[in-house]
């Protein structure tokens, strides 16, 4: 019988789930809209001071607010529970993921690759801080071969995102955010026919499955600086029957040849990054993509000035509140810009959103002239 | 950086009483095993229903034995214990301040 790999929640753990699911989009939409209505409120009741234009103003007009203090404890007690109803399905099945793990990387079946590296160094504070507020972080291995990081990521990066209205339809371990890239790929770069793609920062690798999938006669390659990441993206693939190579490696500084890719991407990985990270990372795919070829990034599209006060607000309570520390300085940054000064042509480089339903990515990256 | 909760901090309280955020995080958490739990009945009851298997009135009539009654006693303590302990580990920690 093949191995299986995933996130395999029983009955109870996934009405809990469903639960976690259901308040916090009760919190982010139910509450957080009656929280824009009274401030919408207290901007009317003002009588005298200065105009509220800033996010700082905005967090002082309330302070204090009970209807601020109780979205605020919902929405951390809500990821208090999501990590805790992930937990239980994790702690029950991690041993016998640890076994599947094993049995498919060391397969004589086995199709894909698995590189680990024990030269790479992820620094502090991207090292030491619990993204997200994900207990331990994306690092912590508490036993040989551990997949614990990543049978937790994997049960509620889709959980999250449905959340947050920010799904494409997909149910939790699906690859529709990488169908998503890839169809954004072949509509930004029509005539490209990717030999060679890399996805960066691939996480748990169910994108990156998406992408074998949407190009199947590519050659697909994803990494990350996560090991129990890498373990787990590697062992899906192969209990998926797809061939992918999967490794451990910075995604500012891979090591692989100038020129090695027609078409290189990531999903939510840049805001989790530093400012200095976000610009090695540019200059690493400027120098990785081949003539012709295309670098797309998706990231979170709450750019300042596209948010309403009210939002910027409980954004940046998001920020200092829920494990996303990276966000503002991501945020900030004009990523068309970047990808200029990273040494794409003005003409190719771009910065844009697009949609899939209701959920709206920013999308940047460039591609580079045939030469 | 902005500053955030330390890793592993999971009591951040919002309110100015942070006995108001934990009874807040109680009850939300004892709904979520109300909605678990009624979930799993509704399960149940459509399995045996559909094969049979539940005689009308079996529920409210059932007694359970010696040690179910203990198990239960047990499973009532834990519950009881997850819905008040961080209540009482925040009020032990505030207490132990200088």
């Amino acid at each position: 019988m093949t191995a299986r790999i995933g996130f395999s929640p029983n009955h109870d753990e996934t009405a809990r789930q469903a639960f976690v699911g259901s308040l916090k989009g009760y919190v982010n939409f139910g509450i957080e809209n009656q929280l824009a209505g009274a401030f919408e409120q207290r901007i009317a009741d003002r009588h005298a001071g200065p105009p509220i234009e800033t996010r700082e103003a905005a967090e002082q007009a309330l302070a204090g607010h009970p209807l601020y203090a109780l979205w605020a404890s919902l929405t951390f007690h809500s990821q208090n529970l999501m990590w805790q109803s992930v937990q239980d399905t994790t702690d029950r099945t991690v041993d016998s993921q640890i076994d599947a793990f094993r049995a498919l990387a060391t397969s004589p079946a086995r199709i894909g690759s698995m590189t680990l590296s024990d030269e790479l160094v992820v620094n502090a504070p991207v090292k030491t801080t619990e993204i997200h507020r994900q207990p331990g972080g994306y690092w912590r291995e508490r036993r040989p071969d551990d997949l614990e990081a990543a049978l937790n990521y994997s049960g509620t990066v889709d959980l999250y995102r449905n959340a947050k209205g920010m799904g494409v339809g997909g149910k939790i371990g699906s690859d529709s955010i990488g169908r998503f890239v890839a169809g954004i790929a072949r509509k930004y770069a029509p005539d490209l026919e990717p030999r060679a793609i890399l996805d960066m920062g691939c996480g748990t690798g169910e994108q990156t499955l998406g992408y074998k999938r949407a190009f199947p006669d590519a050659h697909v390659t994803g990494i990350d600086c996560a090991r129990p990441f890498v373990r787990f993206a590697h062992s899906l693939a192969e209990s998926e029957g797809l061939a992918l190579d999967f490794a451990e490696r910075d995604a500012g500084k891979t090591g692989f040849a100038d020129e090695s890719f027609d078409l290189i991407v990531s999903i939510i990985m840049f805001h989790e990054t530093t400012r200095a990270q976000v610009r090695d990372i540019m200059v690493e795919c400027w120098r990785l993509v081949r003539p012709g070829g295309l670098v797309l990034h998706l990231d979170v599209p709450y750019q300042p000035d596209r948010m309403s006060l009210i939002k910027q607000v409980t954004n940046h309570w998001q920020v200092r509140h829920n494990g996303e520390p990276f966000w503002t300085g991501f945020a900030n940054l004009d990523m068309q810009h970047e990808a200029i000064a990273a040494g794409f042509d003005p003409d190719l480089a771009f910065a844009r959103y697009e949609t899939a339903g209701p959920a709206e990515y920013h999308f940047f990256g460039g591609r580079k002239s045939h030469g | 950086m902005p500053a955030g909760p330390k890793p592993g901090e999971r009591d951040t309280a919002f309110f100015t009483d942070p006995m108001i955020d934990h009874l807040l995080r109680a009850i939300v958490t004892l709904t979520m095993e109300a909605s678990v739990t009624r979930e799993r009945l509704r399960t149940l009851e459509s399995l045996l229903v559909e094969s049979g298997g539940l005689r009308p009135g079996a529920a409210d009539n059932h007694v359970p034995d010696t040690a179910e009654t203990a198990d239960r006693a047990r499973l009532r303590m834990k519950l009881i214990d997850d819905i008040l302990g961080p209540m009482a580990s925040r009020l032990a920690k505030d207490a132990a301040q200088p």
